[in-house]
């Protein structure tokens, strides 16, 4: 009987090793000879320098809970995102649970962040903004796609990234992958210079527009806003060759901010001076 | 990198049903550093017979109402019908025999940009230069229609441009740069305006025009030799909060000709100061006074000195503010203000 010494032995092209923990993966560095070049802020940005001077002093200030209301909200956000198993419940005293990544929320609910203890690194920030154009022409050609792409990179300056269903809806010949919008994500100096033309040109200038709704809002401090067609000619990157876009779509602006309600990203944009409608009571979330 | 500690010892913890505490937050913290007096504090005796004995804590009822941020309520509590009828200075609200007191921290934000850092305008320079370099080629089709007038204005430009950079390197003379000024001008009526104000080259202190980059506080004088520049502030009377105590006494003391906003109705920093031996505030004898600062900002207006309680003002930054005010009051209030 042949007795197989090499039965166990599993060959590879390449020794394969686990990075060590203490690897820190770094970005290739950013040089201006190689391909990807992008460079880095070339100005000043106002709202930024804005936000740091005198907004997040005042936020801090108006977003401020008492240790009571704060252990309160706490609670409640932890109550609300259940963990999978009752240790986790006492994972802030139990000694094995530290340093290790919080298991999945029990049942089907959806996870939820739970905010830190405040402090005057916790107020809130804008973190990025993203303008998504849904456009329904497109389901008769593709060519219509174009004029949204280019609207969007003209108010943005960054390229946007074309959005494709997810489902099919049969009633308005909607398949399953097709292109159907365009969106951009802006972040840091596009993003501030899109929220100095918003504030200072597009918004004044709009057409019998309240302010954004007060209800708006995902539970979590991201505030959404709507943009009518004629909003686009407002720009003045599209203003100065309107003939350049046939077709004017509307668009949705979020605002992503590091706010852990709505109360307090809508305090930001209000700083910001982005209006909200005065409306119905809103109850207190906290 | 912050350290959230306890406050020290000195601090005066008021009971939590009666005031919110407000010490929390990093920077608030430092505010609530105090430095009390090492004086012996003087066996107080009323003085007055029309009033309660004031160190009497089974009389005196604090009432500060400092109200959450996210309550739409406020929870005022009523005053009894007997309490009402009393005269104003029966209304003083006392703790542990000091004065509560309201100050106001009015502060007039930066109008413009900072100027950068000689290393900030050299990177974003060269991050520029970096930009037009890799920039893709501007689209002229796209922007202008083929043989628009626009189109020929934008070409002569950018030869006009081109002509300027090369002669920046010394090769051709910049004549064609004042024809290129005065074309331009002539289409626009914006005038740009001076960083640097009559009121900034005057060093008018009183002036709100004065210093557009940097945040400035308003501090006023009272009618005395020591510790007289202080921010404005006033005691707390029944059944008020501390937001209309402020409001009140903003406009008592610097006039109703202002356009102000409080920053939420809570206050934030604190400063406990002891009275000296001799002193009386409106007939009455107290430790000292706690006093509870309010943010607020002015957008338009200026101050009104009333010459009674006030005799002067000041629009102040920061570091000039030690210029004015006794150097135990900076240390308590210093961290309260911005640097810009």
């Amino acid at each position: 009987k042949q007795f197989h010494l090499y039965k166990h032995f599993h060959t590879f092209s390449v020794a394969h090793y686990e990075p060590h923990h203490s690897h820190i993966p770094q970005k290739p560095a950013n040089l201006p000879n190689s391909l990807d070049f992008y460079p880095g802020r070339s100005s000043m940005l106002r709202m930024e320098e804005y936000h740091h001077s005198t907004l997040a002093d005042d936020l801090m200030i108006l977003t401020y809970r008492d240790p009571e209301a704060e252990q309160k909200f706490i609670d409640k956000r932890k109550k609300k995102y259940l963990p999978l198993r009752k240790s986790v419940l006492t994972m802030d005293t139990n000694p094995y649970a530290k340093n290790r990544p919080r298991p999945k929320p029990r049942g089907n609910k959806n996870v939820g962040p739970v905010p830190p203890r405040q402090s005057h690194r916790t107020a809130p920030e804008l973190v990025k903004i993203v303008v998504h154009c849904m456009m329904k022409q497109s389901l008769l050609s593709k060519q219509h796609l174009l004029s949204g792409i280019m609207a969007l990179q003209c108010i943005t300056s960054e390229r946007p990234t074309i959005v494709y269903s997810r489902t099919d809806v049969s009633r308005w010949k909607l398949r399953k992958g097709m292109p159907i919008g365009c969106k951009v994500h802006i972040q840091g100096p596009p993003m501030y210079t899109f929220l100095d033309k918003l504030t200072e040109i597009v918004l004044p200038r709009l057409r019998e527009w309240q302010g954004v709704s007060i209800s708006s809002g995902d539970q979590n401090g991201n505030i959404t806003m709507g943009f009518p067609p004629s909003a686009l000619s407002l720009f003045p990157d599209i203003e100065s060759n309107y003939d350049m876009f046939p077709m004017m779509t509307g668009f949705h602006v979020v605002f992503h901010t590091t706010a852990y309600t709505d109360y307090e990203g809508r305090a930001l944009l209000s700083g910001f001076q982005i209006p909200f409608t005065p409306g119905k009571k809103i109850n207190r979330t906290f | 990198m912050y350290n959230i500690v306890q406050p020290a010892a000195a601090v005066v913890r008021i009971p939590n049903e009666l005031i919110d505490d407000s010490i929390i937050s990093d920077q608030i913290f430092r505010t609530m550093f105090l430095r009390a007096s090492l004086r012996a504090i003087n066996n107080v005796t009323s003085i007055n017979r029309n009033l309660h004995p004031i160190l009497n804590s089974s009389r005196t009822r604090i009432r500060i109402i400092s109200t959450g941020v996210f309550g739409d309520q406020l929870e005022t509590q009523k005053l009894s019908k007997d309490e009402i009828k009393l005269p104003k200075f029966d209304r003083i609200e006392v703790h542990d025999g000091y004065r509560i007191v309201a100050g106001i921290v009015l502060t007039r934000s930066p109008v413009i940009l900072r100027d950068p850092h000689p290393f900030e305008r050299e990177y974003y320079l060269y991050q520029q230069r970096l930009e037009q370099i890799h920039a893709a080629p501007f689209p002229i089709d796209f922007y202008f229609k083929k043989g628009s007038v626009a189109e020929k204005r934008w070409k002569e430009k950018r030869e006009r441009e081109r002509i300027e950079t090369l002669s920046s390197f010394g090769i051709r003379q910049i004549e064609l740069k004042q024809e290129n000024a005065d074309e331009e001008t002539g289409d626009e009526d914006v005038t740009i305006a001076s960083r640097i104000t009559p009121a900034d080259v005057n060093n008018d202190h009183k002036s709100l025009d004065r210093a557009l980059q940097r945040t400035l506080y308003l501090i006023v004088k009272k009618p005395r030799d020591k510790h007289s520049w202080q921010f404005p502030q006033g005691g707390v009377e029944k059944p008020e909060t501390l937001l209309q105590t402020a409001t009140r006494e903003l406009k008592e003391e610097c006039g109703d000709n202002m356009d102000i906003w409080f920053v939420g109705r809570r206050p934030f920093g604190y400063y406990e100061y002891e009275y000296p031996s001799d002193f009386k505030k409106d007939q009455m004898k107290f430790k000292g006074a706690k006093v509870f600062f309010m943010k607020a900002h002015i957008f338009a207006g200026q101050v009104k000195v009333d010459k009674k309680e006030i005799i002067d003002f000041a629009w102040v930054t920061k570091q000039e503010m030690k210029e004015y005010v006794h150097a135990e009051y900076y240390d308590a209030v210093k961290d309260m203000l911005s640097e810009l």
